[in-house]
């Protein structure tokens, strides 16, 4: 059987921009103050009336071809089965290369333990066969998640309708997809 | 059986009287004060434990003399004084009596703090009765549970039973109540404008430093 | 000193002999239990009911140990659909928030006023029940029973009947009563659902509750346009709703009216409605038609500045959908604005000639559900007077909907017209419902406040004694949801957690009240056996819907039609022509009024509107830390090149000043609101200085806005009473 590579599509003409899944991910990961691992970013584009406003989840790519993971001395940060990017905290030694390697800024340091932070795809769930917090949660619907090495997958087949990653020219093949908003 | 020692005795007269003092003030608590028993356990309490009188103890004695003379008005001061420094304050609360707002990560009640607590506990064999409204990790509940491993700690023997107790007497000590003791020592005594919550707090504080090296 | 002659174990109790203890020293608290090597959590899921808006979300908590950790959608319900907007899942801040109150406090500081600390000390129960009812005794003694008001929800109606007083006051008039006035007198029934799961077409004027995260209609939206349905938003700001939308028109605001006037003069001139349909289920047709001839879409273009080739197209589209729906709920451009009940007349009457209503795709009659009836066990005396402070009486069909005139109590209260207030229970009511708080609190300093509340917010501050109430997550309910109800279904919840602290419920509060007062026979039965007989009817206990999942459909899951020919109007039928309205000297059709049309905006001059973040609701939730940690903040948005013209950089604080009063808050810049309009969030600007998070961010929008007193109320709206807070211009400078 073919590796998993867990990952997400975002369909953004649904998202309502509400953060219904920053709070289910505060709240299921016990993230601490301060800090969130997913969050909305509002995008406006062009002049009025002419005008458009696009909401967009933004968190860890699960980058196939991580940088984090690439740069990590220790080899704290690695892959799962799932194929999601994980960061084991028994061989972190708080360098951050991983948080200066990631272009999409996607870690932050806890400053509690001064262990990175970020999007585990809620792991832990995707083991016992749940969806991610945020998933579940989000009142679009907007939001699905599967295994792209699986072609039959309702992520694959939106990937294949034309679902992108953010900024695909950086060639760290995130495992993150969107479908853009049409305004 | 082991039995307790003239410390362990003393220890649990001194938690005892700064729980009475924590959990809030009522008639019944003043009386003690203007009786002079509250004083002289303390203060005979701290002498066995070798530990100093506070530095506001004197002017808590004095306060207790004008006081005492007017118990009703003592009363409101102390519970204005209470309900400001524990209970709901403006300008926020100075110290809230919960451990979990000064050990967890997000600061509330509840979370992976007072579900450490509740493992502790259980393990010690004891519980909140279920209609007890207070939180498990409430400091008056956290003091009668530092009163139970002292004193269930010797009455165990030296089974397992007894080493399990002082594996969760370490644990809950240095894990835990040593930590958030001090922040709450803190915000009191630089808050407080009653000699009796700072001299307790301060008491506390010496207390939980001197027993967290034993534990 | 030998250890048997230490005092102190004297006061432990305890006896000491030749170095032995004799005896145990007691605890208070903790009690022994079989003790566990290692232990297990207990993980189980309780049902609940969302207490934060008026959706009611059926949910799930996660509770390990008593400790309630996560909360969930409960995939049953039809509104929640399995999930939790942003705002339901930060129920747990409030539960845990440690500022919240847990005990019944008194003030001790006799003045009361903005930034006063009122000084409270903690009572026991019995001091605070006793204090309650010998000072609301005193009062009736002296004044009567109609000098004690009842602040929020209805919750309070039958101790307010068994005091004899009518001043049950509740918020809406700065909310939707526009909504629900023409909705009962057109439809005979407060309000309709926007069937979005199968619509093909939506027009919003104004109305963004996708943009709030309304949790049924925000998903079912999405599922719309994901479907293909066309979307049309008029609404002077690009909300997250319009950021959806196929078509965009920055209206004038206050104008919205215009359009629809004039739609359904395009759609009856070119017979684009459906005659079976208007001739079989609605009455007034031809009345509505010659009203309609005047407004013409070049008329409405002048106006609304929206093209009248636009509107022409747009109507067009509207009536030749297979479904199309109008979505209004609450404060959009129909309540904010005195044209606002010809806007939400014209939007009934645009769907009843198209054929919309109870039809798959429009809008949808609530099928809510029904539950055995519960009364108290004595009929109250009855009241003492008909004529409320709030003068609520001189508008027979707001009352007859069961509200008040919320904006005029101030006034009525300083001015002690019709006759002086005294005392006041304020139940989940905070201040900045309030327009204008400022003036509400001069009032409310004549006052002796009961405040039941959870959070330590200004109301609390006002207050004369303050007790706690639990939250939805520490109590049972049976919820008969009406929302979203396409069908009927009934929801239960029970105390996911027990009560924390001393906190207790609003019935029983009332209930040892009203007790000591000797009333008591006179309130509604309540508690678990009451709500176990309210599901009777289905032979059902509370016990077994939990088992069936915490959610049941009585009827099933099938959208049923309501018989339109046996409405609650007076014809039983859609009345175009409101003869309801008729009967009480107020205009039936659908009306244009030249004199509310705000004058263009000077120079520096802007329109004011508003909005609400999807993470918080109104001014209740900025102490929440999760969504505070998303928005700590409001700001007043303005659009880019204006804002160059008056020197206002981005995030820099302006001053923006209303007829009624100003606010110092942060500029955001954006390209997606009209150059004459701003808007501002609501909710913030917290004085309150025991929310630790919220305090002093942002500003209350509210602090522009009038109290209109009774007698400005009925100029201006005369059947709905809204206070039409945005019915105004503000300046803007910096600060």
């Amino acid at each position: 059987m073919a590796n998993k590579r867990y990952g997400m599509v975002i369909d953004l003409r649904k998202c309502a921009g509400c953060h219904a899944c920053t709070v289910a991910c505060k709240a299921e990961n016990k993230v601490p103050d301060g800090i969130k691992r997913t969050k909305i970013i509002e995008e406006e584009t062009g002049e009025f009336p002419n005008v458009a406003i696009t909401f967009r989840k933004h968190q860890c790519m699960h980058c196939q071809d991580a940088p984090c993971v690439k740069v990590c001395p220790t080899k704290a940060s690695y892959h799962t089965e799932f194929g999601t990017c994980e960061v084991d905290p028994k061989l972190c030694i708080g360098c951050k290369y991983c948080v200066h390697a990631c272009p999409y800024r996607a870690r932050t340091i806890n400053p509690e333990n001064g262990l990175p932070e970020k999007c585990t795809l809620c792991v832990d769930k995707l083991a016992k066969g749940e969806l991610p917090a945020c998933a579940t949660t989000c009142i679009g619907n907007a939001i699905t998640v599967g295994d792209l090495n699986d072609p039959n997958s309702e992520v694959s087949r939106a990937v294949a309708k034309g679902a992108r990653p953010l900024n695909p020219e950086w060639n760290t093949k995130p495992s993150i997809f969107y479908i853009w908003n049409r305004r | 059986m082991a039995a307790m020692g003239e410390k362990d005795l003393a220890s649990i007269a001194l938690v005892r009287r700064l729980y009475e003092v924590f959990r809030g003030p009522d008639a019944a608590g003043v009386a003690e004060l203007c009786a002079g028993n509250w004083v002289s356990d303390v203060e005979e309490t701290l002498a066995v434990l070798g530990l100093a009188r506070p530095a506001t103890w004197h002017s808590l004695l004095q306060q207790l003399g004008t006081g005492c003379h007017n118990r009703e008005q003592m009363l409101e001061e102390l519970s204005v004084e209470h309900t400001r420094l524990f209970v709901n304050a403006y300008g926020g609360t100075p110290a809230p009596p919960y451990a979990s707002v000064y050990l967890n990560d997000q600061p509330m009640l509840g979370g992976q703090v007072t579900l450490q607590v509740i493992e502790w506990y259980k393990r010690a064999g004891v519980a909140l009765p279920p209609d007890y409204p207070e939180p498990p990790d409430y400091l008056p509940v956290e003091l009668e549970f530092v009163i139970h491993l002292i004193q269930s700690i010797p009455e165990a023997g030296t089974g397992q039973a007894a080493s399990q107790l002082r594996l969760v007497q370490r644990e809950f000590w240095q894990d835990h109540f040593r930590l958030w003791i001090p922040q709450f020592v803190a915000r009191t005594t630089e808050e407080s404008q009653h000699p009796l919550y700072t001299a307790s707090a301060e008491i506390l504080g010496a207390f939980v430093q001197q027993r967290a090296v034993l534990v | 000193m030998e250890l048997t002659r230490r005092n102190f174990l004297k006061y432990l109790g305890i006896a000491a002999a030749a170095g032995t203890v004799q005896g145990k020293i007691a605890l208070d608290l903790l009690r022994p239990v079989p003790s566990q090597a290692t232990t297990e959590s207990n993980v189980i899921y309780k049902a609940g009911v969302c207490g934060i808006c008026g959706m009611n979300c059926a949910m799930k908590g996660k509770v390990v140990d008593g400790v309630l950790i996560k909360l969930e959608g409960n995939e049953l319900d039809q509104q929640s659909g399995g999930s939790l907007c942003a705002k339901g899942n930060a129920g747990i801040n409030i539960l845990y928030n440690p500022d919240r109150l847990k005990y019944p406090m008194v003030r001790t500081n006799p003045e009361k006023g903005i930034g006063v600390d009122p000084k409270w000390k903690r009572i026991s129960w019995e001091e605070a029940f006793d204090l309650a009812a010998q000072k609301l005794s005193e009062i009736k003694e002296q004044y009567g029973g109609k000098a004690i008001a009842w602040f929020g929800g209805h919750k309070g109606t039958d101790f307010l009947k068994a005091i004899g007083s009518p001043n049950d006051f509740c918020h809406h008039s700065t909310c939707d009563t526009v909504r629900e006035v023409a909705c009962e007198v057109m439809l005979g029934t407060s309000a309709y659902i926007p069937d979005f799961a199968e619509t093909d077409y939506i027009l919003s004027f104004g109305w963004d509750q996708f943009g709030k995260a309304k949790n049924a209609w925000a998903r079912l939206m999405a599922k719309a346009l994901d479907r293909g349905a066309k979307l049309v938003v008029f609404d002077p700001r690009l909300s997250p709703t319009a950021s959806k939308a196929q078509e965009w028109y920055p209206v004038v605001p206050g104008t919205d009216h215009a359009l629809v006037l004039a739609m359904l003069n395009v759609i009856i001139s070119e017979k684009l409605y459906d005659a079976e349909y208007v001739a079989k289920y609605t009455t007034g047709f031809d009345k509505l038609a010659e009203e309609v001839r005047k407004y013409s879409p070049e008329w409405a273009a002048e106006l609304t500045g929206v093209p009248a080739a636009d509107i022409v197209r747009i109507a067009r589209e509207f009536a030749a959908a297979k479904s199309a729906v109008i979505p209004c709920h609450k404060r959009e451009a129909a309540q904010v604005h005195p044209n606002g009940m010809a806007l939400v007349q014209g939007m009934i009457a645009l769907m009843a000639i198209t054929g919309n209503f109870e039809r798959r795709g429009g809008a949808m009659f609530r099928k809510k559900a029904k539950l055995n009836k519960v009364s108290p066990p004595e009929e109250a005396p009855g009241l003492e007077t008909t004529i409320r402070v709030d003068g609520a009486d001189r508008l027979p069909i707001l009352l007859e909907c069961g509200h008040a005139v919320y904006q005029s109590i101030a006034d009525a209260i300083l001015e002690e017209k019709p006759y002086p207030l005294k005392a006041a229970i304020i139940y989940k009511q905070g201040l900045f419902s309030m327009p204008n708080p400022a003036k509400f609190v001069e009032a409310f300093k004549k006052l002796f406040i009961i405040n039941i509340n959870i959070q330590p917010d200004e109301m609390a501050l006002l207050a004369d004694l303050v007790l706690p109430d639990v939250t939805y997550m520490e109590s049972a309910t049976v919820s008969v949801r009406k929302y979203h109800a396409l069908y009927p279904q009934i929801a239960v919840s029970e105390p996911m957690v027990k009560p924390m602290y001393e906190t207790k419920s609003r019935s029983t509060i009332i209930r040892e009240i009203a007790k000591r007062m000797g009333i008591d026979q006179y309130l509604n039965p309540s508690g678990s056996s009451v709500r176990d007989q309210q599901l009777s009817l289905y032979g059902l206990t509370q016990k077994d819907v939990i088992a069936q999942g915490g959610v049941i459909s009585p009827e099933g899951t099938e959208v049923k039609y309501k018989d339109l020919t046996k409405l609650s109007t007076p014809s039983g039928k859609i009345e175009l022509y409101a003869t309801r309205l008729a009967e009480h000297g107020y205009n039936p059709l659908p009306t244009h009024r030249d004199e509310w049309i705000l004058p263009k905006p000077k120079a520096g001059e802007f329109y004011l509107v508003t909005t609400r973040f999807a993470t918080h609701r109104h001014a209740q939730m900025q102490n929440y830390r999760w969504v505070h940690e998303i928005y700590p903040e409001n700001y007043v948005s303005i659009n880019k090149k204006t804002a160059a013209i008056l020197g206002i950089a981005d995030g820099e604080e302006v001053i923006v000043e209303s007829p009624y009063g100003q606010i110092k808050i942060k500029a955001k810049l954006t390209e997606a609101i009209r150059p004459d309009t701003v808007c501002i969030p609501h909710g913030y600007g917290h004085w309150s200085k025991y929310l630790s998070n919220a305090y002093s961010k942002g500003a209350n929008d509210g602090d522009l806005a009038p109290a209109r007193s009774i007698e400005e109320t009925l100029e201006m709206d005369p059947v709905a009473g809204s206070n039409n807070d945005c019915h105004l211009l503000v300046k803007v400078r910096k600060a």
